[in-house]
């Protein structure tokens, strides 16, 4: 005899749960938690590093590196001052995902950190489906990968809080200006929130750490 | 993107439902894939056979139902389909609006026996 059952079983609910698990332990430790995600070479550990190092003495920052291979990141954000510091290396893993993070945390003292950054894998595809329990989705994108790169890779904008396009000191050597890119990026995801800077030479910078600070602090 | 991960977890879903129903056999599985959930239809049904080999599913026949991407206009309440991510509204040409349908993905149905 047959039987027809009717379900709403969410496909992702695995890494769905593992995500909710995380934010709970984040809220009742205090933490902020933020993942940052962009195409290979936006400037994300760039910006990292610059964040941690300005606002060394005013908070405490433990930052979770993703990558496929290498403790390169992890080395850079540690030397420039990070409270706390693991690298997951996915071997092979194009992004980062609950279960991960789980696991990454259970190395991280909470309680002696405001703020987590997350920095997801590079990678402009993968990483929007994937909740980390993070508070907020912050994406990066260089001016120098140009205007179209919004519809042409609408998920990760689409799923991002933040924008941030970067390297704007390369602004005289481009054909393309950060407005060029905010106008797509905006026509995609209206309720984007932009910040324009530079993680090298410091420009724009400002906004973003009073932004952060805004956030992680009670 | 990644259909295969994503049919691994609905196998498992279906194996672990199907079997909280005592079933004997597992005869079709109803699924529900929005336009924009960042998954192909034809590539997680190739996957899904795949991974259902030698399973309780192996021979279940798969059922997409596909969602419209829908769209309301945070503006003027206008609700419509969207072929893109992205569009201006239908009726008032605003970008201020939100998904309202089409990034769903979950297992609506079981038929076993």
């Amino acid at each position: 005899m047959t039987k027809v059952i009717q379900l709403k079983k969410k496909i992702k609910a695995v890494n769905d749960s593992f995500a909710t698990k995380n934010r709970e332990l984040l809220a009742s430790s205090g933490v902020m938690a933020i993942n940052l995600m962009s195409s290979p070479g936006s400037g994300k550990t760039t910006l990292i590093e610059k964040t941690i190092q300005l606002l060394s003495g005013q908070l405490n920052i433990g930052v979770i590196e993703g990558d496929i291979a290498t403790t390169q990141d992890a080395d850079r954000v540690l030397a420039a001052g990070a409270s706390q510091v693991v690298q997951i290396n996915t071997e092979g893993a194009c992004h980062l995902d609950a279960s991960m993070i789980g696991q990454a945390m259970m190395e991280i003292n909470l309680n002696e950190i405001s703020l987590l950054i997350i920095e997801n894998v590079g990678n402009l595809v993968c990483p929007a489906g994937f909740h980390l329990g993070e508070n907020y989705k912050v994406m990066i994108a260089s001016l120098t990968e140009g205007a179209d790169k919004p519809k042409k890779y609408p998920s990760m904008y689409l799923n991002s809080d933040i924008l941030i396009v970067n390297k704007i000191d390369l602004s005289p050597h481009l054909t393309i200006n950060s407005q060029d890119i905010i106008k797509e990026a905006k026509e995609v995801n209206p309720h984007l929130a932009v910040f324009n800077l530079s993680a090298t030479t410091g420009e724009g910078v400002q906004d973003w750490l009073d932004w952060i600070l805004g956030v992680s602090l009670p | 993107m990644h259909e295969l991960s994503i049919a691994h977890s609905l196998l498992d879903l279906v194996i672990k439902n199907a079997k909280e129903n005592d079933a004997k056999k597992i005869i079709s599985i109803g699924v529900t894939v929005g336009k924009v959930s960042g998954i192909l239809p034809h590539s997680l049904r190739f996957c899904f056979e795949s991974v259902a080999l030698h399973s309780l599913a192996e021979d279940a026949h798969l059922i997409i139902e596909e969602i419209p991407c829908r769209a309301r206009c945070s503006d003027c309440g206008r609700e419509y389909e969207v072929v893109d991510y992205y569009s201006l509204c239908s009726k008032c040409d605003s970008s201020n609006i939100e998904i309202v349908a089409g990034k769903e993905l979950y297992l609506s149905q079981l038929e076993i026996e």
